[in-house]
């Protein structure tokens, strides 16, 4: 954006809200930017699509994926960009990048990594989320990161490397990340989409998941910024702070130095009028122990707003003080002009696992609404020392379920809520912050916990309306059970792993590490009561609720359930990790199911929904062959505007659908 | 197979469709090559899908098992998929279908299309469906 827009917007701002921290790109028609703009909106004031028309959208063209790695995907989250008459994505197992015709979908070119064994051993496998575009004059990039962690700059012309940046086209983020990584075996990656604002391409970092880590000194995800011109480092952002820097004190008996991960494995959002880039954190190893890293350990679990051109912290905010819950941040905080009692202020809203959206001022990291400190239950695990506090979000509510009590269980029938009671009274239940138990096989067995460990809310993050300054969240509701065993020497260094306590009369003796069935199930169906999952309406400007609404169809599973053959059910939604990311445009918030059902015509396959956004309503819905895995964006092409969405699972491997009216 | 009674329900996961020693090795070749990412309990983890569950039954109810069979053969496991014979996916898939609680028969799970083409997984047991 040059100086003149980007002072025309400024001027409109102050009469129109948050126009001025919107990308021109989605009022053109274009999506530059993996949220639709710095701001992570994921909002296009585009018409031509609306509740009157949206039930006759029609498949545009369509691409399947197959052939851009050596395996189908059935895991394809990448949401696209389109950029003049071309859409750009990654794509494939190999983490391909496409460049399609924006009308037809015809491939114009494609640039694929073949990493080898550094590409085997990845951290974060398949075509990831996304890429970056940059441009400069006639100077027209596409930027991504491979699985094997190394940085590319592409001619977005004709997808070939650019011989300036880095090492002909290539920046190996193993390296210059003042830590010792084995360019193979260094457990680090990432599948987020980079950001670039003001010129700085800005990388986080992602590990294995922390249920069983292997080691507790495990590579560190610190947070570095390159310029995009040249692909040269010019700041690095420790994570986990060393001697002398800010913070390293809050890791008590000087377990900075023995801990790994901390990284930024999701999607970041910038004000490049402010000059910042907001990066979220998520937790040390061991995702549910933390006897190995005592204190509050920062930067875990905090949003952290640093110097784009510096990377010097600005403000950082602790969402969550020695988490022992997994609590990553997991997505973009979404950027909004809101307006508070008539007070105009620059704020944030970060959507979280944990079901609060919090609301921050964006300049001074200062929350909006009262955030309290209040004493949470606290650990009987031998060597856990839990925070007596948590942050507790007075405003706006949660837009899921927090905690766990027996009005949660299933009521379908009162046999259903009988088995329930009884199966719960094996497990610990409490609200919020209950913390994780040794398992007993004689109970407790586990504490159950709600939402679950991968959300509420997670890496789709959400959207915004600025006109209303709505902002729309979609989180799943489903029970997790976090039990600890003692950690096998084979297994881990850590003193406890999750898994659950051996019953003793199977005569076997081991412990099950990780754990020993999924989330506990009464005859089959989800121990907790419908909707497995919702889109929420969060008014920004008044921190209220505006609507809430069922998303997903009901899967078949739950439809046909023989306990429930006799009642009328509503929509019900989807009861696995459903993660989904919304699209808002002038008048509908658009969303796919989250999981497969068949429709009445015996067809297999998920809907596309749109919803009135001022209320919620089913405002249409097409079929699609398969659930919404990559968040829906859209444009503007000769005169049509498209819907483009990355469908995939079940037997059905990662496809791109774009829609158009006839 | 035994002689077709056009008023039995069609066969699934529910009739018998794989021999309880398959499911036995099935769970050795599982451990060996599986459990490592989808945990030895199936329920898997953070970044990979359960194979047994609620969000594992909703994904594959009403599926040929000739689906899920080639679903695990063309990815799993990852990087490796050469690791394992078909008649080991068949064994591999025979230890999930009996970890979701489907009953064992008096023969293997086929390992051909014409053997998993017409078997449907079903999240539960049909109704009249006489048990093996």
């Amino acid at each position: 954006m040059n100086a003149t827009v980007r002072g025309t917007l400024a001027a409109l701002a102050a009469l129109t809200s948050a126009a001025g921290l919107l990308d021109a790109s989605t009022r053109n028609g274009e999506w530059r930017t993996y949220g639709g703009d710095l701001a992570s909106t994921r909002y296009a004031p585009l018409d031509q699509i609306t509740a009157a028309n949206f039930d006759q959208l029609e498949i545009a063209w369509r691409v399947k994926t197959d052939l851009f790695g050596p395996q189908p995907d059935y895991l394809y989250q990448a949401t696209p960009l389109k950029v003049g008459d071309v859409v750009y994505t990654t794509a494939g197992t190999r983490r391909a990048v496409i460049a399609l015709a924006a009308g037809t979908g015809e491939l114009l070119w494609a640039h694929t990594e073949q990493e080898g064994p550094r590409g085997d051993a990845a951290v974060r496998r398949g075509a990831g989320r996304g890429l970056t575009y940059w441009e400069r004059g006639t100077d027209r990039r596409i930027l991504y990161v491979t699985p094997g962690y190394r940085l590319i700059a592409l001619d977005a012309r004709t997808g070939i490397p650019i011989p300036t940046f880095g090492e002909n086209g290539v920046v190996d983020l193993k390296q210059q990340n003042d830590q010792d990584l084995d360019p193979v075996t260094g457990e680090i990656g990432l599948n987020a989409a980079p950001i670039v604002a003001n010129d700085v391409i800005v990388i986080g970092a992602a590990h294995l998941s922390g249920s069983v880590p292997r080691r507790i000194r495990n590579a560190r995800g610190y947070v570095r910024g390159f310029d995009v011109v040249t692909g040269k480092r010019l700041w690095i952002f420790h994570t986990v702070p060393r001697p002398g820097e800010f913070g390293y004190e809050t890791w008590e008996d000087g377990s900075a130095e023995t801990n790994g991960n901390t990284g930024a494995w999701a999607q970041m959002s910038a004000d490049e009028s402010l000059g910042l880039v907001y990066v979220p954190v998520e937790l040390p190893g061991g995702d549910y122990y933390g006897g190995h890293r005592p204190g509050n350990t920062l930067f875990s679990e905090s949003l952290v707003a640093l110097d784009v051109k510096t990377g010097a912290r600005r403000w950082h905010y602790q969402l969550v003080h020695h988490g022992v819950w997994d609590m990553d941040i997991p997505c973009a905080p979404i950027l909004a002009d809101i307006v508070v009692e008539g007070r105009p202020v620059k704020a944030l809203a970060q959507p979280t696992k944990q079901a609060w959206l919090y609301v921050l001022n964006r300049e001074t990291g200062e929350p909006i609404w009262p955030i309290e400190e209040r004493p949470v239950p606290q650990s009987d695990v031998p060597g856990e020392k839990t925070s007596s506090t948590q942050p507790f979000v007075t405003r706006p509510p949660a837009f899921d379920r927090q905690g766990v009590t027996i009005d949660d269980l299933i009521d379908f029938t009162p046999e259903l809520r009988a088995e329930a009671v009884k199966l719960v009274s094996r497990y610990r239940i409490g609200p919020l912050f209950t913390p994780p138990v040794v398992s007993r096989w004689d109970g407790p067995l586990a504490t159950l916990t709600l939402p679950d460990n991968v959300g509420g809310a997670n890496w789709p993050g959400g959207a915004l309306d600025p006109e209303t300054n709505y902002a729309y969240v979609h989180s799943h509701t489903r029970v997790f059970d976090l039990g600890l065993v003692e950690a096998p020497l084979d297994r881990s260094e850590m003193r406890y792993v999750r898994g659950l306590d051996a019953n003793p009369s199977a005569g076997t003796g081991a412990t099950i590490i990780a754990t020993q069935s999924p989330p506990p199930a009464v005859q089959g169906l989800p121990l907790v009561k419908p909707p497995y999952d919702r889109i929420t309406a969060i008014d920004l400007n008044r921190g209220e609720i505006a609507w809430q609404k069922t998303h997903s169809s009901t899967p078949d599973n739950i439809r046909n359930h023989p306990a429930l053959k006799e009642l009328t059910l509503p929509r019900l939604g989807q009861p696995g990790r459903t993660f989904i990311g919304t699209l808002v445009t002038k008048t509908l918030v658009i969303a796919g199911d989250g999981g497969f059902h068949t429709n009445a015509a015996g067809e297999r396959g998920a809907l596309l929904r749109a919803y009135d956004k001022a209320t919620g309503e089913d405002r249409g819905a097409v079929f699609m062959p398969a659930p919404q895995t990559g968040s829906p964006m859209t444009y503007m092409h000769d005169g049509k505007q498209y819907i483009v969405v990355a469908v995939s699972g079940g037997s059905y491997s990662g496809e791109l659908l774009a829609y158009r009216l006839p | 197979m035994a002689a077709v009674d056009q008023s039995a329900p069609a066969r699934s996961s529910w009739s018998g469709v794989f021999a309880k020693v398959q499911a036995a090795e099935g769970a050795v070749l599982y451990k060996a090559q599986c459990a490592s990412c989808h945990g030895e309990g199936l329920a898997g983890a953070e970044m990979v899908p359960a194979l047994t569950g609620v969000s594992f039954s909703a994904t594959w109810e009403g599926v040929p098992l000739f689906d899920l069979f080639e679903r695990i053969r063309t990815t799993m496991p990852p990087v490796r998929t050469g690791a394992v014979s078909r008649a080991g996916y068949a064994s591999i898939l025979a230890f999930i279908l009996e970890a979701n609680g489907m009953p064992a028969g008096d023969q293997a799970l086929g390992a051909d299309k014409a053997s998993l083409a017409g078997l449907v997984y079903h999240t539960y047991r049909p109704q009249g469906a006489l048990s093996p």
